[in-house]
């Protein structure tokens, strides 16, 4: 009975999470249901070929380089690490992530279920969605190193049951680390602190793997240099040997031959297992009480003094009260602030990224291009890595679909369509200025540019940007999504965002590529350029003015 | 005073109307109640006559304003207490009332002056610093009536206000309603608390599927009844089910 509740417990969660609900029959027909499932398809194989390639010339390389020196089994010890490693950062984030939703999860607490069965059940439920990701890796290697050196038909059975009791682990341990925080502190305890601690984190994590990849993907082209990284003195192999659960997936393959391969992977399974069990065990109350406890608020009542209210309450002009909403509605939902105005921080980090990991192949192109340099590209690099910036904030393309809930409230205001949604393209504009600021500077330090180029750059990138904020806001008047319950609906998962940032790609990489096409006088870009994104910024704002004013009256 | 007249609305792709050829007047110096069961188109009418849908059919007036030609105007004469009070958690109590302040240009004496009244009134003047998402349910709706009377509007309209108010701030609403109506100014309200409506209003009207039953005061209603002396709650329930055609 306890068991067969529990399975359903973990089938409702794994439905709940992983059900994707496609359009009915009739629906397909209509293009535009049709064109975004297209979309999606075409995205989720890209992303998967992507970081498949990426896997697998890994793996080929470090072969390579680990085959002359008869070491070529340590690429199956990295796999295993690797995947460990990323398993425990994916299940720390995801479980931390759900802490957010525990609103709902109390919810599970009137029904008849024992604290550890409703521990057991979301654990099982962070095991399922990491396991795919820490097989995935797993299997790579084994593929390629199977392909490779022809191991006996034992090599994939412990392959495959040793990806699979991997990720038992280190779901466990996020969870023995995240209970105990959750009951230390009340400051865990609040959706807002979750939300911005597992934002900043998975933010850290994305940029320490995006350092890892380019450092790899720098070295693919040399072996010898890659399996150094991964060589029996290099800190992932120590660090591998070191974590049993790695050690044993290694053995289990090396040895595959032996009693000692199976062996191993039933060591691996017992290890896995009995830390899951063990964790559920000790901390299934724990779990609970950190559920009954979340989202506890506490109103602080605080007496004004005559001065004190007098002060809070002063008249500003109307659309300085509106812009000043955009600003905190924004700001103050950790969710859009970490997909939105955040990016202008990220973004630079990513690159600085890039930077540090590639310096060497960056040089030789640098110097490469040291003569292009002196020329227009001078202003137009940056130009064009300010306009990016300034444009991959989402705020415009998003701030109607932001607002769905409160619309018919706004529209019963009186406010003018011009003064609401001016204020929304003056908040966008405000981040895009300090990304074209921002993007333009390092311009003027990687580049060595003058004042002169980074004014030109700043110009440029501030008219492209201003218009993707019309362009991008005139989309999500004429397309918002308005019917969400998740915030994160509004920005990340709305497509007019997408949208606009593969739009902002495409230009920007085609007037890239235009500019080295045109032969055009130094100023003559900038004055083409200029002239042609002034025009559409000018007819953007006046077509749009005129559309906005009618189409605010069909919001609902 | 609001006129509406023959108003209509079909949300999206829907064949029924949410509200059909609807002609209602809420006169000055009037609480006006609106009752209707779930889903018989009572806050589709509040947000038709607030300038928050467009209507398929006919017109809003406001004080004689015109919805359709003056907008902005017509708004300015109405203060608005949504059903849904959760639309702004992310702002603190006192960003919104400044908020709605600026909106409706509310000189800073006078926004003072009313929102320390009101808050004093509704209990609220300890937390006009704090968060809206912190607030309860009751606390939130409190302070969505305050922001609807800080321009002191000729016509309040209130969706539900009822709900989530604790006995003394619902006390407190119903003595300024009647403050209003006493200066002159009209009151409509909906509902679904028959109590509160057979006590407090002097005229109502019964809306059914998006259509007008009944308008008239309780002893019209008893009039149309046969002259039964039973409460507004059991004339109600017989109203509503003679017209779906129920015995």
């Amino acid at each position: 009975m306890m068991n067969s509740r529990l399975l359903k417990l973990i089938s409702l969660y794994i439905k709940s999470t992983f059900a994707i609900s496609l359009p009915a029959k009739a629906e397909w027909k209509k293009p535009k249901v049709l064109f975004k499932w297209i979309g999606i398809a075409a995205l989720t194989i890209l992303v998967i070929a992507d970081f498949s390639f990426i896997f697998i010339m890994m793996n080929l390389s470090l072969y390579d380089g680990l085959k002359p020196a008869g070491m070529q089994s340590m690429m199956l010890l990295n796999a295993a690490t690797t995947s460990a490693v990323l398993v425990f950062v994916f299940a720390f984030l995801m479980a931390l992530s759900m802490f957010s939703m525990a609103g709902i999860e109390s919810s599970f607490l009137v029904l008849p279920f024992s604290a550890r069965q409703l521990f057991a059940a979301k654990i099982a439920l962070v095991y399922v969605s990491e396991v795919i990701l820490g097989a995935f890796m797993l299997l790579v290697a084994m593929v390629i190193y199977g392909i490779k050196e022809s191991p006996p038909f034992m090599f994939y059975v412990n392959g495959l049951i040793t990806a699979f009791a991997l990720p038992l682990l280190p779901s466990a341990i996020a969870y023995a680390i995240l209970v105990p925080l959750m009951n230390t502190s009340k400051k865990f305890r609040n959706k807002n602190f979750i939300l911005y601690v597992g934002g900043f984190m998975g933010m850290g994590f994305a940029l320490l793997f995006n350092l890892y990849l380019q450092r790899s993907m720098a070295n693919v082209a040399n072996p010898a240099q890659l399996a150094l990284m991964t060589g029996p003195d290099s800190f992932i192999s120590k660090f591998g040997q070191a974590w049993i659960p790695s050690w044993l997936a290694w053995i289990s393959m090396r040895r595959s031959d032996s009693l000692t391969g199976f062996l191993a992977v039933l060591g691996n399974l017992a290890i896995g297992s009995a830390a899951l069990a063990a964790v559920v065990f000790l901390f299934g109350k724990a779990y609970v009480r950190s559920i009954q406890d979340f989202s506890e608020t506490t109103i602080r009542k605080r007496r004004l003094s005559r001065k004190e209210h007098d002060s809070l309450f002063r008249a500003s002009p109307r659309l300085l009260s509106l812009i000043k909403r955009e600003f905190r509605l924004m700001n103050r939902e950790p969710m859009y602030l970490l997909n939105g105005p955040f990016v202008i921080l990220l973004m630079p980090a990513i690159l600085a990224i890039v930077f540090i990991a590639q310096k060497d192949a960056l040089r030789e192109i640098s110097g490469l291009l040291a003569p292009m340099l002196q020329g227009p590209a001078g202003y137009l690099v940056p130009a064009g890595f300010g306009a990016f910036l300034g444009s991959s904030t989402s705020i415009a393309c998003t701030s109607v679909s932001r607002d769905a809930k409160t619309i018919p409230f706004i529209r019963s205001l009186p406010i003018t369509p011009g003064s609401y949604f001016l204020a929304k393209f003056v908040h966008a504009e405000t981040f895009s200025v300090l990304g074209a600021l921002f993007g333009c500077l390092s311009g003027l330090y990687l580049l060595k540019n003058g004042l002169s180029d980074t004014l030109m750059a700043f110009a440029l990138a501030l008219l492209f940007t201003t218009a993707v904020n019309i362009y991008g806001l005139w989309l999500d008047t004429a397309n918002p999504r308005l019917r969400w319950d998740n915030p994160i609906a509004a920005l990340k998962q709305n497509p007019n965002s997408i949208i606009v940032i593969l739009l902002v790609m495409g230009l920007v990489g085609g007037l890239g590529y235009l500019s080295s096409i045109l032969k055009l006088s130094r100023a003559g870009y900038f004055l083409v350029y200029g002239g042609i994104l002034l025009a559409l910024d000018i007819a953007g704002a006046v077509f749009f003015g005129r559309y906005a004013a009618r189409r605010m009256e069909y919001l609902e | 005073m609001i006129e509406l007249k023959n108003i209509s609305k079909t949300y999206g792709k829907s064949t029924v109307k949410a509200v059909d050829s609807l002609s209602l007047t809420i006169p000055n110096g009037v609480i006006f109640g609106f009752l209707g069961p779930n889903g018989a188109g009572k806050t589709t009418t509040i947000k038709a006559l607030s300038g928050a849908l467009r209507l398929d059919e006919g017109s809003v007036a406001i004080d004689g304003i015109s919805m359709a030609d003056a907008p902005l105007e017509a708004k300015q004469h109405i203060g608005l207490v949504n059903d849904n009070p959760e639309l702004f958690n992310r702002l603190k109590a006192h960003e919104f009332l400044n908020f709605i302040g600026d909106v409706f240009s509310v000189p800073s004496d006078i926004r003072k002056e009313r929102i320390d009244d009101l808050a004093r009134r509704f209990s609220l003047s300890d937390v006009l610093t704090t968060s809206i998402g912190s607030m309860s349910r009751g606390m939130k709706q409190k302070l969505s009536i305050i922001a609807s009377l800080i321009h002191d509007p000729e016509n309040w309209i209130l969706d539900e206000p009822m709900v989530g108010l604790d006995p003394q701030a619902s006390f407190e609403l119903k003595e300024i309603m009647r403050e209003r109506t006493k200066a002159g100014k009209s009151v409509f309200f909906s509902t679904h608390v028959m109590e509160v409506a057979e006590k407090v209003c002097d005229r109502l009207a019964i809306i059914n599927k998006g259509k007008i039953i009944f308008a008239g005061n309780l002893d019209d209603l008893r009039l149309l009844k046969s002259g039964q002396q039973n409460s507004l709650e059991e004339l109600f329930l017989s109203l509503v089910d003679s017209t779906n055609g129920v015995s």
